[in-house]
């Protein structure tokens, strides 16, 4: 296996991409600029699912508890203890990171549809838990939570306003977006690929592929809690709906749609998946799940590598681990 | 407490729950029926098929056009629906053929976006309102069993699911077209040298599975209503049962529905207050005891 | 800052769109400034946000509050308070991080006036703040959550339907006169909704004097068999269940209330258990004399109803319409005579809010309606309904008033 560096083509593109992103409320309108921030936001948390379902093959129809149990850290804790962004953000990485390697303990001993089940069950568990558990979370209602504050205390640099809230995201994106690079590119990273690509190989070269798995489940976890923590200060609400069966689907379509094992594709995977729900709700009225459905097939059809192989496919950009289509179901 | 006590309070615990006991089994069999189409399709084939629960709504939709719409039998509705789900088995053959050579992910992958696809339409052609099959008029009663009334279409739904345990049983296990459909999972290149066309028995094998997903719509519409979303339950309960009972064996799907059915009927009646927790955490102690489920050897 | 300037001139350059749009249908509006014989004449059409639930299982619900707010646009020769309208319809798709997309595009960038619509009780919650810091107003047609009239309320929102509390109070008293005074047990799913209706009746209920024998909260959601619930209610023997199920629960529940016996010797009755018309075609038989509350029955005898059913007909065919379609009826009714008020003018966006809050008591095809301006939710009517299979099919039907009910607020 060859580990190239990214190409000079490939950085420049990845340089304007992010000086893109760094002008974008000069060029977009507030609603675009919102939806933009939830991109990135739910981005991070497709991103951190595809470090699961693209590199190590482990496919989870649950990802959304570890989104969840963030958002509900971060809600509680700027209801009850501070606004601050930073404190928010460690109870939810702390937490979910927690929650993650309880339940992954038991996950990863199990394979392909096992393996989904239980992660389902984990999510689904957590999901009754939050709606009973009125005293803690207010049930189904949910909680609405007070603005976060960059400042040390309450209330001091209030991140008020669409933009002020995109750049703060956006910062947060890039450090856990860079995170989850650095990640796969590290042994570590590859040593993930060699177990999904042939688990037995792994196993009679010494590593613990059961600890391997477990690692990676807890890291997913937390980066999932991450973006949760953010989704809760970006819209000031989390309720049960949160860590529905659908935000697990809808993030495992965005990792199908961007192209599995990239990163980069899971973030361009919920682009698609937010404009075709928020920007052809219009057009197609409520049918934006039949587009989505179509859509979906379409790239499963024709773009086993999804959106982001299109310019490998060109040439553009060199592909930093060359990755096989299927992993193990 | 000693064993004696627990010997003596136990028959008259039962003896209380003995109607919850009863409806644990009805519920279970309904469950077989949802599920016995998705287990054999994957036991055969290796197909996760996930448009499941969409073609189960589908077929309840259909019969209910028949039977409430045009005002057709029972039988009849029933009838198309099961002709309905053999069409749409072939149709998934279709769809699926030019991604056979791919990984089992991404042909699960592509029965996601139908079931996507196809709970859209179902909504498009019948709506957001609940519909709903009427049992049939001879089983619109209920009748006296332990003391308490109890629905006799559920009786029935009972005697159906037992019946079509046995019968795919038997066809998967005891037959000859059940010996080349093993076969044909066993060694494909074997059964082709056989002359038999190992691509029309998979193509049978799926219209199989997809025609008792839509009987299961049609049995189960008088219990569940049809409605969008109860696509999505119904994938998610037909999943559990055959994840408990081990993938893609029918003895194990009957035991996983059996086990859920107690699960949610006794186990409720016992502690009412886990019973929100009790379809994903009787799964969760599965899986956790028995990684492949019940059943499961692979 | 730039952004602030960006979004100045992006402004400018809506309203001067908006100008020209009402530019080209000037004799329509001079017809209508003449007739209300407003001094100054609006410069575009108000703009109307609808926020509703329209896919998933909830779809029907908000289309229903979609098609009575319409209606009553229709009746009023396509205007509300002298103006022309614009629609922008949102589907929230029952999610509220998705609503919050959705009302922020509305605000943000269809600029509107108002929004009007929710179905669901959690999406008004996370709606709360939005509205509140947007101040752009919200006038809620159906989600019921108590608390946005209780700690959580605003001056920015209004309500056209009811609380939950209202909703439960309303059987209250007519519980206790005609069906049982002890050991009634009541059933609902346990979340919000379900707590709130439980904890309204049993307040009115017990101040008239009743006593509670027990409650039972079935799971929200996860519970497609009641028969483990029914069997507990069965072997306590109540006197009688008041019950609150929604959508494919109520199905369920009533069926199997039916069919395991308990409808032979334990009385059921409730809120919301036999509505909207296909849940209780689906029940048939089961729901026969199930008596519920709702603010609005067809047969009510009044010009204005006769008038929406009319309407309702003539845009969208037989068939009666919902409950739901009254309460988005109420919502329109209640911005046109808001807006009436102030000659049609939401440019001062206080006395907008004024004319809203302070909108009074008005005459609706429900019957009397009054907005309290201490809560700003309403003081309206319930009525009692029976269902019954009447003229070839399954129909709830007038009974009588339960009275006229209002939430204590804070």
């Amino acid at each position: 296996m060859r580990a190239l560096a990214p190409g000079r083509a490939a950085r420049l593109v990845q340089l304007a991409l992010v000086a893109l992103l760094a002008m974008a409320p000069l060029l977009l309108g507030d609603f675009r600029l919102f939806l933009l921030t939830e991109i990135l936001i739910f981005g991070l948390f497709a991103a951190s699912l595809d470090l699961l379902v693209g590199y190590t093959g482990l496919l989870s129809l649950g990802h959304a508890a570890y989104l969840g149990v963030g958002s509900y850290a971060t809600a509680l804790i700027a209801i009850h203890l501070t606004d601050n962004v930073f404190a928010g953000i460690a109870a939810a990485v702390l937490s979910s990171g927690v929650v993650a390697a309880a339940t992954g303990w038991l996950a990863v001993r199990t394979r392909g549809v096992y393996f989904l089940m239980l992660t389902l069950a984990f999510a689904q568990l957590l999901f009754t838990l939050a709606i009973t558990w009125d005293s803690l979370t207010h049930g189904a209602n949910g909680l609405p939570t007070p603005k976060p504050t960059l400042g040390p205390g309450d209330g001091g640099g209030a991140l008020d306003g669409g933009t002020a809230f995109y750049y703060y995201a956006l910062v947060a994106f890039l450090i856990g977006f860079g995170l989850l690079r650095a990640i796969v590119a590290s042994p570590f990273g590859r040593t993930l690929v060699g177990i999904r690509e042939n688990e037995a190989r792994m196993r009679s070269l010494g590593y613990g592929v059961a600890r391997y798995r477990l690692a990676v489940f807890c890291i997913a976890g937390a980066v999932a809690g991450f973006a949760g923590s953010l989704t809760v200060q970006h819209s000031n609400y989390m309720s049960p709906s949160g860590i529905s069966f659908e935000v697990s689907t809808l993030a495992l379509i965005a990792v199908i749609i961007g192209g599995r094992a990239t990163l980069v594709g899971a973030v361009l995977g919920s682009a698609f998946v937010f404009i075709i729900r928020d920007e052809l709700s219009s057009a197609f009225n409520e049918h934006w799940r039949l587009v989505l459905g179509v859509v979906f097939i379409g790239v499963v059809y024709l773009l086993p590598r999804g959106l982001s192989g299109l310019p490998a496919r060109t040439g553009l950009l060199s592909r930093r681990i060359q990755t096989t289509a299927g992993g193990s179901a | 407490m000693t064993f004696a006590a627990v010997g003596a309070a136990l028959p008259g615990l039962l003896n209380e729950h003995l109607v919850s006991i009863l409806n644990g089994l009805a519920v279970g069999m309904l469950l077989f029926t949802m599920a016995v189409g998705l287990s054999l399709i994957f036991g055969l084939m290796d197909v996760l098929n996930l448009a499941h629960g969409a073609i189960f709504l589908l077929g309840g939709y259909v019969a209910f056009q028949v039977i409430v719409g045009e005002g057709q039998s029972w039988l009849a509705g029933l009838a198309v629906a099961v002709g309905f789900g053999a069409v749409a088995g072939l149709a998934l053959g279709g769809i699926l053929r030019p991604i056979r050579h791919r990984g089992h992910l991404d042909q699960a992958l592509l029965t996601l976006g139908l079931a996507f696809v196809l709970s859209d339409l179902a909504t498009i052609f019948w709506g957001s309102d609940f519909q709903t099959i009427p049992s049939p008029v001879f089983l619109q009663r209920s009748v006296e069993v332990l003391g308490q009334f109890y629905p006799a279409y559920r009786l029935a739904v009972m005697g159906v699911g037992f019946a079509l345990a046995v019968v795919v049983y038997l066809v998967v296990e005891r037959t000859q077209v059940g010996a080349v459909l093993r076969a044909a999972v066993e060694d494909r290149a074997m059964v082709s040298a056989l002359g038999i066309n190992v691509g029309r028995v998979m193509l049978a094998v799926l219209a199989l599975g997809t025609a008792l997903a839509s009987f299961g719509g049609v049995i189960g519409a008088p219990i569940l209503s049809l409605s969008p979303g109860v696509d999505a339950e119904v994938l998610i309960l037909a999943l559990i049962v055959i994840v408990i009972g081990g993938l893609g064996s029918i003895p194990g799907a009957l035991v996983g529905a059996i086990v859920i059915g107690q699960v949610q009927s006794l186990g409720t009646a016992l502690v009412p207050q886990v019973a929100p927790f009790a379809l994903f955490g009787a799964m969760v102690i599965v899986l956790a005891v028995r990684p492949e489920g019940i059943f499961g050897s692979r | 800052m730039d952004d602030a300037e960006t979004t100045l001139t992006r402004r400018e350059v809506l309203e001067r769109a908006g100008v020209a749009a009402a530019i080209m249908s000037v004799p329509a509006v001079d017809r209508l400034t003449s007739a209300a014989g407003a001094a100054t004449r609006p410069a575009r059409a108000l703009r109307i946000g609808q926020l509703l639930t329209l896919s998933g299982p909830l779809g029907s619900v908000g289309l229903d509050l979609q098609k009575g707010f319409v209606t009553y646009v229709r009746q009023n020769a396509s205007r509300l308070g002298g103006r022309k309208i614009q629609f922008f319809v949102e589907d929230d798709a029952g999610d509220p991080r998705t609503a919050l997309q959705k009302a922020e595009r509305l605000v943000s960038e269809r600029e509107v006036d108002v929004v009007t619509g929710v179905v669901l009780s959690n999406v008004a919650i996370a709606l709360r703040d939005f509205f509140h810091s947007a101040k752009v107003p919200l006038i809620i047609s159906n989600a019921a959550a108590d608390e946005l009239t209780r700690g959580e309320s605003s001056p920015y929102i209004f309500r056209a339907a009811y609380t939950n509390y209202m909703i439960g109070a309303s059987m209250g008293r007519w519980f206790y006169r005609n069906i049982a005074k002890n050991n009634v047990f009541t059933a609902a799913p346990n979340y919000s909704a379900g707590q709130e209706i439980v904890a309204g009746f049993i307040t009115a209920f017990e101040r008239a004097g009743g006593k509670i024998g027990g409650r039972v909260f079935p799971p929200f959601g996860t519970v497609s068999d009641y028969q483990p619930f029914l069997s507990q209610i069965q072997g306590e023997r109540p006197s009688a269940v008041f019950a609150f199920f929604p959508g494919a629960e109520a199905i369920r529940f009533v069926r199997q209330y039916s069919e395991f016996g308990l409808k032979r010797t334990i009385p059921l009755h409730g809120a919301f258990i036999t509505d909207p018309a296909p849940v209780l075609n689906a029940q048939g038989s089961a729901a026969q004399g199930i008596g519920s509350s709702a603010v609005w029955a067809a047969e009510l005898q009044n010009q204005r109803n006769a008038r929406f059913l009319a309407t309702y007909e003539r845009l969208y065919g037989k068939g009666e319409p919902s409950t739901f379609a009254a309460t988005g009826h109420n919502a329109a009714q209640l911005l046109d005579v808001a807006l009436r008020s102030i000659k049609g003018d939401t440019s001062n966006q206080a006395r907008f809010l004024r004319a809203l809050k302070n909108v009074g008591t008005f005459q609706t095809p429900s019957g009397i309606f009054t907005l309290d301006p201490k809560t700003q939710n309403p003081i309206r009517n319930f009525y009692l309904r029976q269902a019954r299979f009447e003229d070839g099919k399954w129909q709830n039907k007038l009974l009588s008033l339960l009275g006229s009910f209002r939430d204590p607020g804070r």
